[in-house]
């Protein structure tokens, strides 16, 4: 059976001794069909990250994977050894795995201490070894010095490094990550995500995390899984994701400045084709097959759009909007036939407004058949 | 045994070759997942099956006899509903009424009072929290046949106002009646609405009434908003406090019998344990306190329709308690000290001080003080081996509650557990207000069935039964107790547990145990006391010989030996009350610091 044809594949995957495989993984709550037909590998030692938005069945994936949650049908293996099949299950304790919960779940009646020791009971070491090992890890993530104090007596960032060293000092086999950043603000997230990336890649060990921010997926991740209504509609590295999406939903999920709706008008070629939006016609990268003079949504990456030097060959705007953003200026702009284009970047100002004109790299603007 | 496995692939390739082959492999599936899942169903099963032996099955036995009295050998007719006509009449119709008017008008008391010692905790600066918190407990903890007795001593003919010269005379007339009657189940119903409105003032946050403010409501507009949005708990409040009311029995046999004021609970005692015993009457009057329990429970639902608790999240920020001006702290001190001076001082000084008389009542000749009754109490036959017998039972029957009541809980709690989850919680929500004397009385019935006697499996009449019907009567309220922590113990964290290593035992004992512990505690404090004190149940399964606490007292109380009745409750309080201290001092020495750390929310 080859499901994993019907998952687009893109370049830069392997096919490394795979350390997790997802088969045909089915979960349904009721009539609800949170995963359908879900395939997946996962190489040992790599980063594989899975995007989708709220509701998408990627915590139900990662709570299948943990033995939290059971599947319906298909089947779940976990370094050589079938875990879940739907009828029989490894209860979580069974999995060599380890987890960083969306709320930590640190275990309030134990000190930062205590709470990264729980994860070696399985190993089985001798206490000395264990308490050098978790003071180990308790260096390696910053907090030595805090190890004797209770969850409540430590600020987010420090319960998530807490909850990050629980994780990593058993060494698992498989470390899943739940949304774990979600709940820091934004600088605190930056450093944090920098955190995780150096620890795990220090330990080696395969990781799975979930997240709806694809800034955070881009920068973890060595592949890329999305999920859309609990299918996985693409596989592959970040590059891949964010320069072939599969389908117009990858596309959105990855950042947009804005959609066009058009019209085929020029020859199409494999690779450019010339869609007129309203009066205005623009070459875009084709990226599915185009019947000529169909209707087609033109997905313009951020990245795409620029303020035009000359109005030769510039797309004409009107500035509705501008904000400073530290580097620069990211600016609203209108077309003619009311659509809009947002994130356009310039490091000088254009005031609202003001007449302007742009250029689109036809590279970042992705055609799709309107039906899609 | 369970059906070959089929994979995925398996499975296609069948289908391949046969036109039912899916079928088969999806039926297979379905055998092998319903094989696998069976422990559990069993479990659940069981679990249903001690309810129904527990709660159901009594009760609706009882329930029964009414409409079909043959069934259980008390008439000759299949169906009738002859004894509704025979029990709506006379004094048992009046008792009904009483009942009825007790219990709206406790309800409208116990509300009122519970408010605004909750407004004056929860939202105020006034202070000393621990001290009321405590204070309320002794309250719930304190039966209310303490509450007459105590009051009683002090108003009675050659009482103790009388023996210290004050005449009572004016205020007996008025105490002894509804009034005294209203008042005594105000106090005991207030520690429930208290409970219930500071949970939700704590949840309410101040942001509604500020957002009122600034948008040009006037404070008492804004205050109308809060009691808007504060509407569940005030209707809760409404109904368990009416609940509460008209199930109690501690002052219906009491106060009410002694003042010739009928109410349902005691007319319904009387029905099955006075010559001619009339059980179907008795049914009837069982048939009104549940039906009265179902019309208030149904009257706060329609009152709540659409509206929740939905207030309470993550981002409401606790209420700054508002600053109180010199006279007004002046005002709550004085409200606070008559409140708990008349609500626990009183009856707790006209108890004890009866205890230490020389006698009581209208025909006594000597007056004065002495340790004679703690003597004779000390050396009565109805004191020590009652209160062993109850304190053993107690301890056992408290802990088989508790661990119910956490099982349960924990299915209720999971939000996926789905009709079976919602169906505990109905079955429980209704037990909380099923009066003591209902269940005693449906005892009888289910566990004196002929087919019992024919297969020479008897129960009634044995400490045994009488435990059973401890567990059932605490068990509702057990759960409830425990429902709110458990539910609010994120599953993340036994999750976690199992995710690092632990077995399903070992992260219930390593992070449920230790984030329940306290909860736990409390729930079984809570159940042992109420179980040692219990008069109704206790009345009516009373073990031939081996009399409960409860029955001893009262035996006293009621046959003019008052004063060493007075000197046995106020042993049985005050051991109680060690025994209290030594299990909480006990725990915090033998729990680890972590488990002390963790405070309910």
């Amino acid at each position: 059976m080859t499901t994993t044809a019907a998952i687009p594949r893109t370049a830069g995957e392997t096919d490394d001794a795979p350390l997790v495989e997802f088969a045909g993984i089915t979960k349904r709550f009721g009539a609800a069909v949170a995963l359908d037909d879900v395939t997946l590998t996962i190489p040992e030692g790599q980063f594989v990250v899975l995007l989708g938005p709220s509701g998408s069945g990627k915590t139900t994936l990662l709570r299948c994977a943990a033995g939290i949650e059971r599947i319906t049908t298909g089947r779940i293996t976990l370094a050589g050894r079938v875990v879940d099949d739907g009828q029989t299950q490894v209860s979580p304790e069974r999995r060599d795995l380890a987890m960083v919960f969306q709320d930590y779940a640190l275990w309030p009646h134990m000190t930062a201490r205590e709470n990264v020791r729980y994860a070696l009971r399985r190993r089985r070491l001798p206490p000395s070894d264990a308490d050098a090992r978790t003071g180990e890890m308790l260096g390696k993530v910053g907090l030595e010095a805090f190890g004797g104090r209770y969850p409540s007596e430590l600020s987010g960032g420090q319960q998530q490094r807490v909850a990050l060293a629980r994780a990593l000092v058993a060494r698992p086999h498989l470390l899943l990550f739940d949304e774990p950043l979600s709940n820091l603000d934004s600088n605190l997230r930056e450093r944090m995500r920098i955190e995780i990336a150096t620890l795990v890649r220090e330990v080696g060990t395969t990781a799975l995390y979930i997240t709806h921010d694809q800034a955070e997926a881009f920068a973890l991740a060595d592949k890329i899984g999305v999920l859309e209504n609990g299918r996985l509609v693409q596989l592959g590295t970040p590059e891949a994701i964010y320069g072939d999406p599969a389908t117009p939903f990858v596309a959105r999920l990855t950042g947009l400045a804005g959609e066009l709706v058009g019209r085929v008008v020029g020859a199409t070629t494999e690779t450019r084709t010339a869609i007129a939006v309203g009066e205005t016609v623009i070459v875009a990268r084709t990226v599915a097959p185009l019947v000529p003079a169909s209707g087609v949504r033109v997905l313009v990456r951020p990245a795409a759009v620029r303020f035009a030097a000359h109005d030769d060959g510039a797309v004409r705007c009107v500035v509705r909007d501008v904000a400073f953003s530290g580097r620069g200026y990211e600016h609203v702009v209108e077309l003619a036939g009311g659509e809009r284009l947002t994130g356009v970047f310039a490091e000088q100002r254009h005031e609202r407004g003001e007449q302007a004109g742009i250029d689109l790299d036809a590279e970042r603007c992705l055609i799709y058949p309107e039906r899609d | 045994m369970a059906a070959p496995a089929l994979a995925p692939d398996d499975a296609a390739a069948v289908h391949a070759h046969t036109p039912h082959g899916n079928d088969r492999a999806a039926t297979t599936r379905e055998w092998s997942r319903t094989i696998v899942r069976l422990p559990s169903r069993l479990a659940g099963g069981a679990l249903w099956l001690l309810l129904g032996v527990l709660l159901l099955v009594p009760t609706l036995c009882f329930l029964v006899l009414a409409v079909s009295p043959r069934l259980f050998e008390q008439g000759t007719e299949w169906f009738t509903l002859r004894n509704f006509g025979v029990a709506l009449q006379g004094q048992t119709l009046q008792g009904l009424l009483n009942t009825l008017v007790v219990g709206v008008a406790t309800a409208v008391c116990a509300l009122v009072i519970g408010l605004g010692l909750a407004w004056l905790t929860q939202r105020t600066d006034f202070g000393l929290q621990g001290v009321w918190t405590i204070l309320i407990w002794a309250l719930l903890l304190m039966p209310s046949y303490f509450s007459t007795l105590g009051w009683q001593s002090l108003l009675v003919r050659n009482g103790v106002f009388s023996q210290i010269g004050i005449d009572p005379t004016e205020l007996r007339d008025q105490f002894f009646g509804p009034i005294g009657i209203v008042w005594i189940l105000t106090t005991k119903g207030i520690p429930f609405a208290y409970l219930a409105i500071a949970a939700g003032l704590g949840g309410l946050g101040r942001e509604f009434e500020d957002a009122a403010r600034v948008h040009g409501a006037t404070p008492r507009e804004s205050l109308r908003i809060a009691m808007t949005i504060l509407s569940p708990a005030l209707w809760s409040a409404l109904a368990i406090v009416f609940a509460e009311a008209i199930s109690d029995f501690g002052v219906a046999s009491t106060l009410g019998y002694g003042a010739r004021f009928p109410l349902a609970t005691f007319t319904l005692y009387r029905a099955i344990n006075s010559i001619p015993i009339r059980f179907p009457v008795a049914s009837v009057i069982g048939w009104f306190l549940v039906s009265a329990m179902i019309v208030a429970l149904l009257v706060q639902n329609r009152a709540l329709k659409g509206r929740s608790f939905a207030v309470l999240s993550g981002r409401t920020r606790p209420a700054m308690p508002t600053p109180l001006t010199g006279r007004g702290r002046a005002a709550a001190w004085a409200a606070m000290l008559v409140f708990f001076g008349l609500a626990l001082g009183v009856p707790l000084f006209g108890a004890v001080s009866a205890s230490f008389l020389l006698g009581i009542g209208g025909t006594i000749t000597r007056s004065g003080l002495t340790l004679d009754n703690y003597r004779a109490a000390l050396t009565s036959r109805d004191l020590l081996a009652p209160m062993l017998l109850s304190a053993k039972v107690a301890a056992i029957t408290a802990t088989v509650a508790v661990v119910l009541g956490v099982t349960i809980g924990r299915i209720i709690a999971q939000r996926r557990a789905g009709a079976v989850g919602r169906a505990l919680d109905l079955a429980l929500l209704g037990a909380v207000a099923l009066p003591g004397v209902v269940l005693a009385a449906g005892y009888i019935f289910a566990y004196n069935l002929p087919i019992f006697r024919v297969i020479g499996f008897s129960l009634y009449g044995t400490v045994f039964l009488l435990g059973m019907a401890y567990v059932a009567s605490s068990l509702p309220a057990t759960t409830r107790l425990l429902l709110g922590p458990l539910a609010q113990m994120q599953r993340s964290l036994t999750e976690a547990a199992r995710v690092h290593g632990a077995s399903e035992a070992e992260a219930v004992r390593s992070t449920l145990l230790p984030l329940m512990a306290r909860s736990i505690l409390w729930a079984w404090l809570l159940a042992f006391t109420h179980i040692t004190l219990e008069l109704p149940i206790s009345e009516i399964l009373n073990p031939p010989g081996e009399p409960p606490l409860a029955v001893g007292i009262i035996r006293h109380l009621d046959h003019t030996d008052y004063t060493t009745g007075a000197a046995m409750l106020a042993v049985a309080v005050g051991a109680l009350l060690v025994v209290i201290g030594v299990v909480l001092g006990v725990y915090r020495l033998v729990v680890p610091a972590g488990w002390q750390r963790v405070r309910a929310r």
